[in-house]
């Protein structure tokens, strides 16, 4: 079903579940970062708050693979499947100042989409086995490797943040910056209204997107799914939700 | 002549050797004397802390333990953070210490007087549960994000 008439001159290019996915999650990660740097002043000293959002970003990461697949068209990992030689000729396209369009992701935003993604999983999943190093928190899974183990999984959760996930977010959110200001190309507004100008040039990976019946919907059972199988797991076999 | 040149540069390397130093000694002695009693800290809350976790059951005498162990400690360690124990033994403090110095130190009379306090109110595990990560969070884990190299 293609769905993205033109309105305005524009066409659909994000469809409501990744929106809000994305900005859910960008919520969420910074609410991680906050609630754990300012856990004393906000009070709470077993970083619940910390925890209860790292679960819920493995969540809706899982709902994205999910979705990876059963989402529009523009969603669906296969549309932004590029090579690394397309990557590379993208590239040399944007320091040659040609303006290539992509109504989706481009394929050089693409590799950063997929390590973003990455990123962002293996982060919440070291926290499920990390230990406050005062031993005052943990995440629930903890008991299930050994001390040793929690000790690498602090850490690399520890520096996995600062030194590679924010750095790769800067870069994510000065590209999308720089796409605005320099190529006229509003990607940010984007995936706020879900929509891009069909001008100044034609797309060249699709001139719509096509969304699956009853999307909302169906991202809503995702959702469930994906809480499920994240949640139910965690809670049998350490009897704590987060 | 080249004799004397030589002779010169030796005395002139010695002297900026010696110079330099004098100027960076440190005093490593207090450093490790610190970390000593930051260590007997750690070693002090292991048990605490397996109970906080629910790993190990609640132990009166050992929360009293370590809460007698930071009040002994805290008033030995701003002395042991002087201008000359910045850097060497394998320190892992931070320069943010002697820039803050006053709020650093204040960390100690807090902690001593915080564990003080808790001796009191930590008598029995629901007390403990909640008063234990508190006591730690607000003391410990808060000093450590500004004041220590992250492990």
């Amino acid at each position: 079903m293609v769905t993205s008439a033109a309105r305005s001159g524009t066409a659909v290019s994000w469809d409501m579940p990744t929106r809000l996915f994305h900005w859910t999650l960008v919520a969420l990660v910074v609410s991680a970062w906050v609630s754990f740097q300012y856990a004393e002043h906000l009070g709470d000293h077993r970083l619940r708050w910390h925890r209860a959002n790292g679960v819920a970003i493995i969540v809706l990461l899982l709902w994205r693979v999910m979705w990876g697949f059963a989402g529009t068209s523009t969603s669906r990992f296969a549309s932004f499947l590029y090579s690394p030689v397309a990557a590379a000729r993208y590239a040399a396209s944007l320091v040659g100042g040609r303006t290539r369009r992509f109504l989706g992701h481009n394929p050089l935003g693409a590799y950063v989409v997929f390590a973003l993604l990455a990123l962002a999983s293996t982060q919440a999943t070291l926290g499920l086995f990390t230990v406050e190093h005062n031993d005052i928190a943990a995440g629930p899974l903890y008991r299930f490797v050994t001390e040793e183990a929690t000790k690498l999984a602090s850490r690399w959760h520890r520096i996995l943040f600062y030194y590679v996930l924010l750095p790769a977010v800067a870069l994510h959110v000065t590209a999308n910056v720089l796409y605005g200001l320099v190529k006229r190309e509003p990607l940010i507004a984007a995936m706020v209204t879900g929509r891009k100008p069909n001008e100044p040039a034609a797309f060249e990976d699709a001139q719509s997107a096509d969304q699956p019946p009853r999307p909302l919907a169906r991202a809503a059972l995702l959702l469930t799914i994906s809480a499920g199988l994240v949640l139910g797991p965690i809670f049998a076999v350490s009897g704590r939700l987060y | 002549m080249l004799a004397r040149i030589a002779l010169t540069v030796v005395v002139a390397t010695g002297a900026a050797v010696a110079l330099a130093s004098t100027s960076t000694a440190q005093n490593i002695d207090a450093i490790k004397a610190r970390k000593e009693i930051l260590k007997g800290f750690g070693a002090a809350a292991k048990d605490p802390g397996a109970m906080a976790k629910g790993d190990a059951p609640f132990d009166a005498a050992k929360v009293k333990a370590a809460l007698v162990a930071f009040q002994a400690g805290a008033p030995k360690l701003p002395p042991l953070f002087s201008q000359d124990a910045k850097t060497g033994g394998e320190t892992e403090a931070l320069s943010a210490i002697w820039d803050n110095k006053t709020d650093f130190e204040a960390r100690f009379v807090k902690l001593a007087s915080a564990a003080k306090a808790a001796e009191g109110t930590m008598t029995d595990e629901f007390a403990f549960m909640d008063a234990w990560p508190k006591l730690i969070s607000e003391n410990c884990s808060s000093c450590h994000k500004v004041y220590r190299k992250p492990k």
